[in-house]
C-alpha cells in the first residue's frame, strides 16, 4: 500500500515537473505550432532558393510545418489567378512577380504585409522586423499605394557588367582610341555604350585581346523574347530617354510613340546588330549565359543573376574577368540618370489563407537579421545571393568572404543619383506592352520600322485605355 | 438476325443500343456540355477579373467586338494554315512509313518502336529540346547547315521561318500519331489476300494503290481528323518555343486565347474567341465526315 | 508482305527507313546530350555532340526534387483514365458501329465537340465542378476529367475498327441466339485487338502528357510529372535546360516501357487475318 501510494506520488511529481518545464519552453511556439503553411515559389529565380531556406528555417523554430510547391513563374501566376476566383483556399504565401503584385494587391489575391502589420499591431515584433534595416530604395519600391508590400527578397538592380580582360587590353585600348577619338572606359553614356559594342562586335577569325575569334564575337546581349523579357531590357532604355513607361501617370494617355520613346526605340534597334543573332528569343537566362560563356563583351542585367552565373568559377569561363558598375545616361535628361529597373518581386500572404498570423509570423522570423544572416553564411555566400539587409551586406564577415560586395555597395547601392524605378501596377499595363512590345520586336528584326510599330501600338494601347475608362 | 433499328418502342432497360449509348452520353454532358454551356454563358458577359469581381452580362458586346478584331482574325488563320498544312504533312509522312515498314525485315521491332518514341515526349519537353535545336548560334541545327555549306537561319526569330520551325516540331512528335493508327490497321489486312494478289502477278504499287488504300483509307481519314482537331489547338510547343511571336507570327488563336484570360483577364471575351473558334471547326469537321462517308469503304 | 521485288526498291525502302531513324532518334539523342551536360558547356559554341556525361542534372532531380512520386501519380492518373474512357468510349462505338439508329450522325457529331476547343477555356466550370465535389488535389478528378478527353477519341478510333468486323460474323452470333453484350466482350473486342491496343496506348500517351488540368487541379499530392517539367522551362534567373532535359528523359522512360510491353499486341497476324480468309 505505502509502496504504491508512493510511486503514484513520485509519477505525479514527474509530471508536474514536466509540465513546469514543459508549458513554457513549449508556450512560445505552441500557438503556431502544427500549422501547415503551403507557400508556392517559383523555380529558376536566384532569390527563390534562399527564400526558401529561410522560411523553412523559421518553420522550425516556430514549429509551423512549411510546405512548399514549385512552379515556373508562369504556372504560379495562372494557378494562383485560378485558385483565386474560384475561392480556394488552399495557398498561405506567395512569391509574386513584379509585374503582377500591384494588380494583385488591388484585387485581393494577396494581402500586403504592410497592411495586415498595420490591422493587427500586437502581433508584430518590431525587432525582428526591423524595417529600418532595409535600404530606401528597396522600401520605397516595395510600397504600393502608400502600404508596404512585403519584404525584398534581394538588393541591387540591373547594372552593368563588362570584361576587365577586353577593357584592360592595351592593344584594344589604342585600337578604340584610334577608332572613336577618346578612352575605352566605362561607359558613361549610350553612345559610349554602342561605340563599345559595336568596337567589340567581330567574327569569327579577327583578333580580340591578342588571340584569334573560334567564333563570333559581340558586343552586348538582351533578352529580347517577346514580350515580357523584351520590355524589361527595353525599360531601361525608355527612362533613360525620358519617356514613359507606356503612359504618363499624370494624364494617364498612352504614349507609346513620344517622340522619346521613339528615340529610345530606335536607338535600341540599332543596338540589335552587336548582339548574338539569338537575342530576339533570348530570356535573360540564355543571355546571361551567353555572357558567361565569355561570347560577349558587355551585358546589362541583374546583379544577383551575373553574380550566380557568371562571377562563379564553376557555372562561368569568365568569372575572373568581370566588373561591374551603373548603367549610362543620356546626356541632357534630367532626373534620369543611370536608369536602372530595380526588381520587385515580393513575397507575400495569400489573400484569402486561412492562417495569416502563423504565415505572418513564418515570414517575419524568416526575414530577421538573424535567420537571414544564417542562413547567408551558411549557404549563399559568395554568389548565391545579395540579401537585403545593410547590416548584413556591411558586416565584416561577409564583406570578408565576398570581395566585391564593398564595391557593389559603393556603386550600386550608396550612390544618391541613379534613378532607379519600378514598373507600372496598372492592371492594363501587359495588354500595353504586349502591343508596344510586338512592334518593338517587329522593328529588331527588320519588318516594320520603330515608329509605324509603335503608332499602331499607341493605337491599339489607346482602345483599351479607352474601355478602361482612363481616357475619353 | 442483326439488329437494325431502335426506336424507343422497346422497353428503356432492354434496348441494347441504349445501354452501350448511355455512359458515353451522360459522362459527355457532364463533363464537356455542361462546362461547354458555362463558356458559352461567359461569351455573353463582360468579366475583367481586374476590374469586377463577377461577370456582368452584356449580351452579344463579345461578339460584335470579335467581328472587327484583325488580331483574333489573324490567329485563326495561323492556327488554320497551322492545321492544314502540319496534318498534311503528318499523315502523308505517318502513312508511308507504315506502309514500308509493315514488312517482315530485321530488326522489325526495333524500327517500328523507335519510330514511336517522340510521341511520348510531353509536349513542353519537345518544345523545350526543338528550342535547342533552332537556337541559331548554339543550336546544333544551324551548325550542321554552316559544315554544308547552306547559311545560318533564324529560325525562331524570323516571321518567315518561326512557323515552318514549329511545324518541323510538330511533325516530329507528331507522326508516330498517324503512323501507329495505320500500322495498327495494316496489321488488321489478312495476309492471305494479299498472297493471293501476288499470286494474279500484281506489282506491289498496285497492291499498295487498288487493294491496300481503299482499305485503311477509313482509318487515315480518322488519323488525320483527330490530328487535325489537336493540331488546330495547339498551344504548349508554341509558348515554349516563340511565345507567339516573332511580332504576332506564330500567335494561334489558342495562345491569344490564353493571354486574353491569363494575361488581359478578360473571361468573357476569351470564351466568345472560344465558341467562335468551336462553331468554325464543328461545320468544318462536319463537311469532313461527310466527305469521308463517301470515300471510305463500307461494309 | 514477303514479295519479290528488285533490290533498288529494297535499297530505296531501307534508306528511307533508315532517313526516319536518324530524324527520329536524334533529337532525343540531343536531349540526352543536354541531359548530361555541365552548365558550363551549354551554351557554348559550336555545341558539342559528345560529351563526358556529368550527372549533376540527375543528381539534382533525384535527391533535391524527388520526382519519383509525381511520376507515380503521372502513371496511375493515366492508366485509370485511359481504362475508363476505353469503356465508356468502346461501349459507344459498338453502338454506333453495328446499328443505325435516329440521331445517329448528330450525336457523333456531338460527341466529338468535345475535342474542338482548347481544353483551356473549359477550365474554370471544370474546376468549380470538381471544387464542389470535394476533390481538389487528388487522382480521381484527374482521371474523371481525362477520361472525357479521350472518350471522343476512342470512339473514333474504335468505331473505325468495329466497323470493319465482317457484318456476317456478328450475324451469325444473333443468329445462334447470342446477345448483343455476348458479341460485343466475345466476339468484336478480340478481333479489334489492335484498334484497342492503340487507342489505348494513345489515351495513356495524351493522359500522361496532359498539363493545364494537372497544373489547377493539384498542388501537392497529386502533381503530376508534366506539371514538374513544365516549372523547369523558364531561363529567367538560371539556365535550367540541362534539369529540363533530364526530366524529358525521364519522362519518356516508363511510357516506353510499358509500350514495348505492350507491342506484341501489333504484332500482325493475330486472329483477324485468319478469320477474313
Amino acid at each position: 500500500m505505502r509502496v504504491t501510494l508512493g510511486k503514484w506520488k513520485v509519477l505525479l511529481g514527474a509530471l508536474l515537473l514536466l509540465a513546469v518545464l514543459w508549458i513554457p519552453a513549449g508556450a512560445g511556439q505552441s500557438k503556431y505550432a502544427g500549422v501547415t503553411l503551403k507557400v508556392m515559389l517559383p523555380k529558376g529565380f536566384t532569390e527563390s532558393e534562399p527564400v526558401y531556406d529561410i522560411l523553412v528555417e523559421a518553420g522550425k523554430i516556430l514549429g509551423t510545418d512549411v510546405k512548399v510547391s514549385w512552379y515556373s513563374m508562369d504556372e504560379l501566376h495562372d494557378k494562383t489567378l485560378i485558385d483565386f476566383t474560384a475561392g480556394n483556399k488552399a495557398w498561405d504565401i506567395l512569391l509574386v512577380h513584379s509585374p503582377s503584385r500591384g494588380k494583385w494587391a488591388d484585387m485581393g489575391v494577396i494581402e500586403p504585409l504592410g497592411k495586415y502589420i498595420a490591422e493587427h499591431p500586437n502581433v508584430v515584433d518590431k525587432a525582428k522586423l526591423a524595417l529600418d534595416d532595409y535600404f530606401d530604395i528597396s522600401i520605397r519600391n516595395y510600397t504600393h499605394k502608400g502600404v508596404w508590400l512585403g519584404p525584398p527578397l534581394y538588393v541591387t538592380g540591373v547594372a552593368l557588367f563588362y570584361r576587365t580582360d577586353l577593357f584592360n587590353h592595351p592593344e584594344e585600348k589604342k585600337n578604340f582610341r584610334a577608332k572613336y577619338g577618346y578612352d575605352l572606359k566605362e561607359p558613361a553614356t549610350y553612345k559610349e555604350f554602342r561605340d563599345i559594342a559595336e568596337f567589340f562586335t567581330r567574327k569569327k577569325g579577327e583578333t580580340l585581346a591578342g588571340s584569334v575569334l573560334a567564333a563570333d564575337f559581340y558586343g552586348t546581349s538582351h533578352s529580347n523574347k517577346p514580350v515580357g523579357f523584351l520590355w524589361h531590357d527595353f525599360i531601361n532604355y525608355l527612362m533613360a530617354f525620358g519617356a514613359d513607361d507606356v503612359y504618363d501617370p499624370k494624364s494617364m494617355r498612352p504614349t507609346i510613340n513620344s517622340p522619346q520613346a521613339i528615340e529610345a526605340g530606335k536607338f535600341y534597334v540599332e543596338l540589335a546588330k552587336f548582339q548574338p543573332p539569338g537575342h530576339l528569343n533570348y530570356t535573360s537566362g540564355e543571355s546571361t549565359a551567353v555572357f558567361a560563356q565569355g561570347s560577349v563583351a558587355m551585358i546589362v542585367e541583374y546583379f544577383l543573376r551575373v553574380a550566380d552565373m557568371g562571377m562563379n568559377p564553376a557555372k562561368s569561363k569568365v568569372a575572373d574577368k568581370i566588373a561591374f558598375t551603373v548603367l549610362p545616361s543620356v546626356p541632357g535628361v534630367k532626373g534620369r540618370e543611370h536608369a536602372a529597373h530595380h526588381g520587385g518581386n515580393v513575397l507575400s500572404l495569400y489573400g484569402l489563407s486561412p492562417n495569416k498570423e502563423a504565415a505572418y509570423k513564418t515570414i517575419e522570423l524568416a526575414f530577421s537579421r538573424e535567420i537571414m544572416r544564417k542562413v547567408y553564411l551558411e549557404k549563399y555566400v559568395p554568389y548565391g545571393w545579395i540579401p537585403p539587409r545593410p547590416s548584413i551586406l556591411n558586416d565584416p564577415e561577409v564583406q570578408k568572404r565576398v570581395p566585391w560586395m564593398k564595391p557593389a555597395l559603393a556603386k550600386l547601392m550608396q550612390r544618391k543619383d541613379i534613378f532607379y524605378f519600378e514598373l507600372s501596377p496598372l492592371p492594363e499595363y501587359f495588354s500595353a506592352i504586349d502591343s508596344a512590345g510586338s512592334a518593338l520586336h517587329k522593328a529588331l528584326s527588320g519588318s516594320t520600322t520603330v515608329e509605324k510599330g509603335f503608332g499602331e501600338a499607341q493605337k491599339e494601347a489607346e482602345a483599351v485605355f479607352k474601355k478602361a475608362g482612363y481616357i475619353k | 438476325m442483326a439488329n437494325s433499328t431502335h426506336s424507343g418502342s422497346t422497353s428503356f432497360l432492354r434496348n441494347p443500343t441504349l445501354l452501350f449509348l448511355l455512359p458515353m452520353v451522360l459522362y459527355l454532358i457532364l463533363w464537356r456540355a455542361l462546362p461547354l454551356l458555362y463558356t458559352v454563358f461567359l461569351s455573353l458577359n463582360d468579366w475583367n477579373l481586374v476590374r469586377r469581381p463577377s461577370p456582368t452580362f452584356a449580351g452579344l458586346e463579345n461578339y460584335a467586338r470579335l467581328l472587327s478584331d484583325t488580331r483574333f482574325h489573324d490567329s485563326l488563320w495561323i492556327s488554320f494554315f497551322f492545321m492544314v498544312v502540319a496534318t498534311g504533312i503528318q499523315t502523308v509522312l505517318g502513312t508511308g512509313l507504315a506502309l514500308a515498314t509493315d514488312r517482315g525485315f530485321r530488326g522489325k521491332s526495333f524500327v517500328q518502336g523507335s519510330l514511336l518514341f517522340p510521341m511520348f515526349l510531353t509536349p513542353v519537353a519537345v518544345g523545350s529540346i526543338w528550342y535547342i535545336l533552332f537556337q541559331p548560334s548554339i543550336g546544333p541545327i544551324n551548325h550542321l547547315m554552316g559544315l554544308v555549306g547552306l547559311p545560318s537561319v533564324i529560325w525562331l526569330g524570323s516571321a518567315s521561318t518561326a512557323l515552318w520551325a514549329i511545324i518541323i516540331a510538330d511533325t516530329w512528335q507528331w507522326t508516330p500519331f498517324i503512323y501507329l493508327l495505320v500500322l495498327s490497321a495494316l496489321q488488321g489486312i489478312p495476309e492471305t489476300v494479299v498472297e493471293a494478289a501476288q499470286i494474279d502477278g500484281a506489282s506491289g504499287y498496285v497492291i499498295i494503290r487498288r487493294m491496300i488504300l481503299p482499305l485503311i483509307s477509313g482509318t487515315i481519314l480518322v488519323a488525320a481528323l483527330l490530328r487535325a482537331m489537336e493540331a488546330f489547338r495547339v498551344f504548349p510547343k508554341i509558348y515554349v518555343m516563340t511565345g507567339g511571336g516573332p511580332g504576332r507570327a506564330t500567335e494561334a488563336s489558342s495562345i491569344l486565347i490564353y493571354k486574353t484570360a491569363f494575361r488581359f483577364f478578360e473571361m468573357g471575351y476569351s470564351s466568345a474567341m472560344t465558341i467562335i473558334m468551336l462553331v468554325l471547326l464543328m461545320t468544318a469537321y462536319g463537311f469532313y465526315l461527310r466527305v469521308v462517308r463517301k470515300v471510305s469503304v463500307e461494309y | 508482305m514477303e514479295a519479290r521485288r528488285s533490290s533498288v526498291h529494297v535499297a530505296a525502302m531501307g534508306l528511307m527507313i533508315v532517313v526516319a531513324l536518324v530524324w527520329t532518334l536524334s533529337p532525343l539523342y540531343y536531349l540526352f546530350l543536354t541531359s548530361v551536360k555541365s552548365i558550363r558547356t551549354i551554351m557554348e559554341r559550336p555545341p558539342r555532340f559528345f560529351v563526358w556525361p556529368s550527372f549533376e542534372s540527375y543528381q539534382h532531380i533525384l535527391f533535391k526534387e524527388q520526382f519519383y512520386q509525381f511520376f507515380v501519380n503521372s502513371f496511375v492518373i493515366a492508366f485509370g483514365a485511359t481504362l475508363l474512357a476505353l469503356v465508356i468510349g468502346g461501349t459507344a462505338a459498338f453502338a454506333f458501329s453495328h446499328w443505325t439508329f435516329r440521331g445517329k450522325e448528330p450525336l457523333f457529331l456531338a460527341s466529338l465537340v468535345g475535342r474542338m476547343f482548347p481544353p483551356i477555356t473549359t477550365l474554370i466550370p471544370i474546376y468549380l465542378m470538381v471544387k464542389f465535389l470535394n476533390l481538389l488535389d487528388t487522382h480521381i478528378a484527374l482521371i474523371l476529367i481525362y477520361a472525357s478527353f479521350q472518350v471522343p477519341l476512342v470512339l473514333l478510333i474504335l468505331r473505325d475498327f468495329f466497323s470493319q468486323v465482317p457484318r456476317e460474323i456478328s450475324e451469325s452470333a444473333y443468329i445462334d441466339g447470342s446477345s448483343p453484350w455476348q458479341v460485343f466482350l466475345l466476339i468484336i473486342l478480340p478481333l479489334a485487338k489492335s484498334g484497342i491496343v492503340a487507342a489505348g496506348i494513345l489515351c495513356f500517351v495524351e493522359a500522361w502528357n496532359e498539363f493545364i488540368f494537372a497544373l489547377v487541379l493539384t498542388s501537392f499530392r497529386a502533381k503530376t510529372a508534366p506539371v514538374v517539367l513544365a516549372t523547369y522551362i523558364e531561363n529567367e534567373g538560371a539556365l535550367q535546360w540541362g534539369v529540363l532535359a533530364a526530366l524529358g528523359v525521364w519522362t519518356v522512360m516508363p511510357t516506353l516501357l510499358f509500350m514495348l510491353f505492350l507491342r506484341k499486341f501489333l504484332i500482325k497476324g493475330l486472329t483477324l487475318g485468319a478469320l477474313k480468309g
